[in-house]
């Protein structure tokens, strides 16, 4: 008995079983993270840096906080409750409400999908690709892994390319930023009262903390089948990678800040900075931004068209017979609509992209709010949370968080409408 | 007939002519006679916090304008509800149920409410996009109207949340229990990991055990580490050795020391020795519970045997003939044992004709033997022909077709 034990013993070391279960739970948080670094993303830090230098770190910082709160919320809701955030909308909220929730959702999710195109086409217009084979070449592609390669092949291609955000850490330092000033912007908040400045800022909390992102956090750890017990990782997962975005984040808008602010040079998105850079910090650094950008703009297009297919499908109860391996034919059907609508709506000639991809990032700061009532009503639920339900002090600081976005989206309102 | 979302919220009058409320909730009796629907047993209106049960017994009109009573005052505050009574719209409407019938997972849209008799009762569930319509006060438009219901009968519905309000069920699955294993595998696949982990805790081991050996592998692989290993323990005891050992290699090594520590000490040998084995060789194929019986025993001990162990195994297609040595000298079909005279003795009766294959044979290669000489099960031998297990028709058809 007791050699035979020690057989099987001896193989595992508890160091082992450890390094295994943090491994095997590190991701979900990070996943996440990553792909919240999409083509709106890079495009507002891009603009962020370049038109206000390092005012607007201390917003970053700020909603990195935000961020980490909220993810860890949907990590919380998921794991105690081994449910997606729209089903569990379904099942808790009237129909109405949940229909409009979803509504506004897929509203936000489908002109972040445009902004993702918005991404691909700067790309190609760096490399002199005409928009009209990248773009439909594009959403062929990210159709086809989807369809074809289920949920883990586009999972582990995420991980890899995530390594590609690194050129953006890269390109800060080639730009050779002023720290003192860096330090500076970080820690000491300013506003300027202008339209511009809450613009860009709303833009900015949009695209960092994003609707689809909530969702995607939430279905991802209830895919991994975690419970309640390993909420320890869970945590440390989504901290880690509400950093690791607004790390990325941080030096996007150093390296445009340190460039194109300092040099006086307006850009508008992505790819105006990567060719902006060029003649500053070297061809290196203008490749390195374009293919952070494509990779980002991909990325973003796949999770953003499957995450907001997901939470249709969940609400409404369509996933029908799903067979393993494939998912329900209402799922295809939105994604299809998804990713070739607004590929189509992107070629239309002369259409202003800039507005669109920014105006996206707005519509998801007002979508937000609306959203994070809900989770905070699901996360005070005793018969739905349990012993895992929001503490006070959680909860103050939500409310406080919900009450600054609509604070910042409100004062654009009332900025923009004063100007006129 | 008529939809509870059209109950919901309808004015609830009572015989003074003066508005209570609108109606919250509809009470259902879940135990059921055989055949029977579930009778209303009540409404319930909210008042701030206070829940109202007003017995159907007070009811006077049902109908979706308006729900007139009988009486004044002759509802209950604050009703404490008992372990049969559901409420329709806190645990069953837009909740996720079983459809036993169809074999699928879908969430409900709407109920269906019919008078049966005296009753009202609980008939089906509407599963269709014309009740979400209808709900969302769309039921008037021309393209809807055109649109299919799709209802399901409650007596092939089991919720998939096993418990009512904070009510744990003693059998909150029973309706899945008349399905094969292999249905209750495919609707398993279409539930969160969460739910599925649930689902097969919820049944008895040998119902667990049996589900699990339908799930697809990869499904399988993930599902039963999230099982808790005591309960999986249970369960290996009731599989076949060969499924059991499949299962011990898929989890992690963390949670096969947690196993093999509740398992039983035999069993937990028997299952290290087989992991061992690559999977696609004779000897991960095999399953070493067979049925043997000595050469010297008459056709009346063997059927005896047979009897006493068959609940022991899956499938009998044959017995195999051992020697003192248990190496193997023969084989015997059952149909051989039922057609024979009583008194024979089995070392007469034997085919000794008996193809084997070793712990180390490919599984084509096996494959292809019992193929070629139409044989239902094989014997996997060692070295000195001794019998360590058997490999059947449904271990390679599994193989084979693993799909399915």
């Amino acid at each position: 008995m007791k050699s035979f034990e020690n057989e099987i013993k001896h193989k595992v070391s508890p160091f082992k079983i450890k390094l295994i279960m943090i491994l095997g739970l590190l991701g979900p948080g990070i996943i996440a993270g990553t792909a919240d670094n999409d083509a709106g993303g890079i495009t507002t830090y891009s603009v962020v840096g370049a038109s206000f230098g390092y005012k607007m770190l201390w917003i970053l910082l700020l909603i990195t906080f935000i961020l980490a709160i909220t993810q860890e919320m949907g990590a919380r809701l998921g794991l105690v409750t081994g449910r997606g955030l729209a089903a569990l909308i379904r099942e808790n909220f009237r129909l109405k409400i949940t229909t409009f929730v979803v509504a506004i959702t897929f509203i936000a999710n489908w002109t972040n999908i445009l902004a993702e195109y918005a991404g691909i086409s700067s790309v190609a217009d760096v490399y002199h690709v005409p928009r009209y084979i990248a773009i439909p070449l594009a959403s062929l592609l990210i159709w086809w892994i989807v369809y074809k390669g289920s949920f883990k092949i586009v999972q582990k291609i995420f991980l890899t390319s995530s390594l590609l955000f690194f050129s953006y850490v890269l390109a800060g330092f080639m730009a050779h930023p002023d720290w003192s000033a860096v330090l500076k912007g970080t820690f000491i908040p300013t506003i300027e009262l202008t339209p511009t400045f809450f613009y860009t800022a709303v833009a900015l909390i949009g695209t960092t903390i994003t609707a689809w992102g909530q969702f995607f956090v939430q279905s991802y750890f209830v895919d991994k089948g975690l419970a309640a017990e390993h909420l320890k990782y869970a945590r440390a997962d989504v901290f880690v990678g509400s950093f690791w975005t607004n790390f990325v984040a941080f030096f996007i808008v150093i390296a445009t800040a340190a460039t194109l602010y300092k040099n006086g040079i307006v850009i508008q998105d992505a790819g105006q900075a990567a060719l902006a850079l060029e003649p500053l910090a070297g061809a290196f650094a203008k490749h390195l931004f374009a293919w952070g950008l494509l990779n980002a703009s991909l990325l973003g297009l796949a999770v953003v068209s499957m995450t907001s297919s997901y939470i249709v499908t969940e609400a409404f109860g369509w996933e029908g017979r799903v067979d393993l391996k494939k998912e329900s034919p209402s799922f295809y059907k939105l994604l299809t609509f998804s990713i070739f609508s607004t590929a189509a709506v992107i070629l239309i000639p002369g259409l202003p992209l800039i507005p669109i991809l920014v105006g996206s990032q707005m519509l998801n700061t007002f979508v937000l709010p609306i959203l994070f009532v809900a989770i905070l009503i699901l996360l005070n639920k005793e018969n739905l949370m349990g012993k895992y339900k929001n503490g006070p002090w959680l909860n103050v600081i939500s409310v406080l968080s919900i009450v600054f976005i609509v604070g910042m989206a409100l004062t654009l309102t009332m900025l923009t409408i004063f100007q006129k | 007939m008529i939809f509870l979302s059209q109950l919901v919220k309808a004015d609830i009058i009572d015989s003074r002519e003066d508005v209570i409320g609108c109606l919250g909730d509809v009470v259902v009796n879940a135990k059921t006679k055989n055949g029977e629907y579930p009778r209303v047993q009540g409404l319930i209106f909210y008042r701030g916090k206070e829940v109202n049960f007003i017995p159907y017994t007070c009811i006077e009109n049902l109908s979706r304008a308006e729900i007139t009573l009988n009486r004044s005052n002759c509802w209950k505050v604050n009703y404490e509800f008992s372990n049969d009574e559901v409420l329709l719209v806190r645990d069953v409407l837009d909740q996720q149920i079983f459809d036993v019938e169809g074999i699928r997972v879908v969430r409900v849209n709407d109920l269906q409410l019919s008078k049966i008799e005296d009753d009202f009762s609980v008939v089906g569930i509407d599963v269709s996009n014309k009740a979400l319509m209808r709900r969302l006060g769309l039921a008037h438009l021309p393209f809807i109207r055109s649109m299919q219901s799709r209802f399901i009968d409650w007596h092939n519905v089991n919720l998939v949340k096993g418990n009512i309000g904070s009510l744990k069920l003693k059998t909150p699955y029973q309706k899945l229990e008349k399905l094969h294993p292999a249905d209750i595998a495919n609707l398993i696949e279409n539930l969160t990991l969460h739910q599925s982990t649930k689902l097969v805790q919820a049944f008895d081991k040998e119902k667990a055990a049996e589900v699990l050996g339908e799930v697809e592998p990869e499904y399988k692989e993930t599902l039963i580490d999230h099982i808790n290993p005591k309960y999986l323990a249970g369960i290996l005891e009731e599989m076949p050795t060969d499924e059991a050992a499949d299962v011990i290699q898929d989890l992690s090594e963390h949670k096969r020391i947690q196993v093999f520590r509740r398992l039983g000490i035999r069993k937990a040998k028997t299952l290290h020795k087989l992991t061992t084995y690559e999977e696609d060789r004779a000897g991960g194929l095999m399953n070493t519970e067979y049925l043997h019986i000595g050469e010297d025993e008459s056709v009346r001990e063997a059927i005896k045997e047979i009897r006493k162990k068959s609940d022991e195994h899956r499938s009998i297609y044959h017995a195999f003939v051992v020697n003192k040595d248990n190496a193997l000298i023969g084989i015997v079909s059952i149909r051989t044992l039922l057609l024979a005279d009583h008194s024979e003795k089995i070392g007469e009766l034997m085919s000794k004709v008996v193809k084997t294959v070793k712990i180390s044979t490919h599984a084509r290669e096996v494959a292809k033997i019992m193929t070629k000489y139409n044989l239902l099960s094989v014997g996997v031998v060692d070295r000195r022909k001794h019998l360590k297990g058997i490999i059947t028709v449904d271990d390679i058809m599994r193989l084979l077709v693993p799909d399915a």
